[in-house]
């Protein structure tokens, strides 16, 4: 007889909240869903009753760990609707502090895969590694997290020679840590390999986004399909991985971060003289819409005017929101000890996405479980 | 306090918070040295580390979680979200901040703080000698307010995204008024004040007791109306302005007295009969310098 287990909505291993009923027979996973809202923060809202620039400072604390996608994302659609184009080096800094995120964004996910492992010892020792980078961002925007340099029509803060030259010293330890990552997942691939199973069709189907859908195969990156900010003038590999499974959406994150270095390089060598924003003159009634390759995957922002300074509709779709559609699929079918591994492999980022909440009641016994005692 | 076993509760972060308490166990802030160890379990735990603006689904689970700390207990409201629920205060969903559901120990500012600030503020909590980290250069931390620059103008709490700046007039003085616990040092104040009276302090802000604790505030007086009598301006604010309009159109300069006396009016002053007479007539007079050019 089937059991439901309720996990959540707080648990050491969830880093933000969120319930899962899963539903077991054994120890095997035969359903999942999931319920969500526990930091819902009426976003969408708040964001038409803020002025467009005060809106960039809103989006950016969507999520902490890609701010910078949000903020850009949401500059780019108010610049279409100003009628606006951020100058050549505006773009060049914004695609650098763009790669510099994804990196410490993939490298914090190592570290909690290292953590669910139980790999204490490599998750300390891969936070050690970031601090250099966090204090590189700190020492550019002036905040580690939320870093508020973009605007509408540019950015905010210009990149000196000196700062250039500190990232290109970090970006030199980074590649051992990235090296590291790649070894130590090596050691641990008997243990990633074959579960949280999704197919390229099952991932077509669920819609999933990013690394995540990179691992089933797919060679889709929104940097590459649709380019905006510099990315059509760099040259880069889109990472893909067949192994639609733990593993590979960890190989994708971790040969990412190589090619995150190699884009900087290659911005700051040809970082172009001149000015790093553009007078932001008046709204145009209209809409537009815009996309950017975030650390989880695309993420899409619609943004509608009415001629005010003030957006009469701010939408989003965060990466995580497709991602979660394939929770059930990965699931299904494994071993409960596994769950920790295969949510922790979709690197979900509930904060973005808790804009909706499905509750699915369902009959049977319910039991509460840790999830430490889980894998 | 001897020996700190933190637990996190995340009630509506955009996770921002939850990251650097997590990087604040990097080896360089000592905090296992320190004594300071992370519970998985809140019933393991004898500290609260509350992150996020509460909203209405998380507000009776942080109560219950609450009841579950082991007492004497401690609880830090980490970042602008718990201080007050930050850059989401007017949303819907956001319930009443941290310290009106459950008592809060100690309040760490900034959105997020750095773990240097998280840090110290736990080895404070321990006894432990707070490392008293140095910011770099272009840190952007809270914002401070010289007193002697600022004209009360208010440029600064309209473009704040965050509603952090308060402009209040009472008893003949106007004050300016910075809430660090909502401010999410954007340093758009720093941006939009014309006369730069306000920066960015370069330092990790310290853990504070209370709401109180955490204001930087400039009072000014205001100067009387010519006419009534009624206090209504920070005089520097009309200095300012006619500094500006002498500056932008230097044929007026001939005429600076009758500006200058003519700003001197309350609302109520100027919208009287003869003070509309008198402005047309100085308009008149200003643009026939200009033409005269
Ligand atoms: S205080 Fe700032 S960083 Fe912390 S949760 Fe709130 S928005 Fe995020
Ligand atoms: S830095 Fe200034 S504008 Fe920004 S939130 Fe703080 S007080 Fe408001």
């Amino acid at each position: 007889m089937p059991e439901t287990i309720v996990i959540g909505p707080y648990h050491p291993a969830l880093l933000e909240p969120e319930l899962y009923e899963v539903v077991v027979e054994g120890k095997k996973i035969v359903d999942v869903s999931v319920e969500q809202g526990y930091t819902h923060r009426g976003i969408e809202n708040l964001l038409s009753t803020k002025t467009y620039r005060q809106g960039v400072f809103i989006c950016e604390r969507i999520c902490g760990l890609c701010s910078h996608a949000h903020s850009c994302c949401y500059c780019q659609v108010v610049e279409k609707i100003f009628d606006i184009e951020p100058p050549k080096r505006a773009r060049y800094i914004r695609t650098a502090i763009f790669e510099l995120d994804r990196l410490q964004s993939h490298y914090m996910w190592s570290a909690l895969l290292f953590h669910t492992l139980r790999d204490e010892k490599l998750f300390i020792k891969l936070l050690d590694a970031r601090e250099p980078l966090m204090d590189l961002i700190e020492l550019i925007c002036g905040n580690r997290v939320h870093y508020s340099i973009n605007a509408i029509g540019g950015v905010r803060r210009d990149l000196t020679p000196a700062a250039a030259e500190r990232v290109r010293q970090v970006l030199g330890q980074l590649e051992v840590t990235s090296g590291d990552i790649l070894r130590a997942l090596e050691s641990h691939a008997p243990r990633l390999s074959g579960i949280g199973a999704l197919s390229r069709e099952g991932a077509a189907a669920a819609g999933v986004v990013g690394p995540v859908l990179r691992a089933s195969g797919v060679e889709s990156d929104i940097r590459k399909d649709d380019p905006y900010a510099a990315y059509e003038e760099v040259d880069f590999e889109v990472k893909v991985e067949g192994g639609c499974d733990v593993y590979a959406r960890a190989l994708v994150r971790a040969r990412e971060t190589y090619e995150s270095m190699n884009i900087i390089r290659q911005l700051l060598d040809n970082l172009p003289a001149g000015e790093i924003g553009v007078e932001v003159g008046e709204p145009h009634v209209g809409e537009g819409i815009s996309r950017v390759e975030a650390p989880r995957g695309e993420l899409i922002y619609y943004v509608k005017s009415n001629g005010t300074n003030i957006p009469e509709r701010v939408k989003l779709r965060p990466p995580t929101y497709m991602n979660e559609h394939a929770v059930a699929e990965m699931l299904r079918g494994e071993q409960l000890d596994d769950l920790p591994l295969i949510l922790e492999s979709l690197d979900r980022c509930i904060s973005c996405t808790n804009r909706l909440a499905v509750v699915d009641a369902r009959t049977g016994r319910k039991r509460s479980v840790r999830l430490v005692d889980l894998g | 306090m001897k020996g700190l076993m933190v637990y996190r509760v995340n009630v509506g972060s955009c996770n921002g918070c939850d990251i650097e308490v997590l990087s604040a166990l990097a080896s360089r802030f000592e905090l296992a040295d320190m004594g300071v160890g992370v519970a998985s379990e809140p019933g393991e735990a004898n500290a609260l580390l509350v992150v996020g603006a509460v909203n209405a689904k998380t507000a009776e689970h942080l109560k219950q979680v609450y009841q579950k700390i082991k007492p004497p207990r401690m609880v830090v409201a980490v970042g602008a979200c718990a201080f007050s629920s930050g850059a989401f205060s007017g949303s819907y969903s956001v319930a009443n901040p941290t310290d009106e559901l459950i008592p809060v120990n100690a309040y760490v500012p900034g959105c997020p703080p750095s773990p240097h600030a998280i840090a110290d503020a736990l080895a404070g909590a321990v006894r432990a000698k707070p490392r008293g980290w140095r910011a770099p250069e272009d840190f952007r931390g809270v914002p401070e307010v010289d007193a002697e620059e600022c004209t009360g103008c208010g440029a600064c709490a309209q473009v704040c995204p965050a509603g952090a700046i308060e402009v209040l007039d009472e008893g003949g003085k106007r004050k300016v008024r910075f809430e660090y616990a909502k401010c999410i040092s954007c340093a758009f104040c720093e941006e939009a004040c014309p006369e730069d009276a306000v920066k960015l302090a370069v330092r990790y802000p310290l853990a504070v007791k209370s709401k109180g604790e955490a204001v930087d505030e400039a009072e000014l007086a205001l100067a009387k109306c010519a006419s009534c009598g009624t206090p209504f301006v920070p005089p520097g604010q009309l200095t300012s302005a006619a500094k500006r309009i002498m500056e932008g159109v230097p044929e007026y300069v001939e005429s600076r007295y009758a500006i200058e006396r003519s700003m001197m009016l309350c609302l109520n002053c100027r919208s009287r009969l003869e003070s509309i007479k008198g402005a047309k007539g100085l308009l008149l007079d200003l643009s026939g310098a200009v033409q005269a050019r």
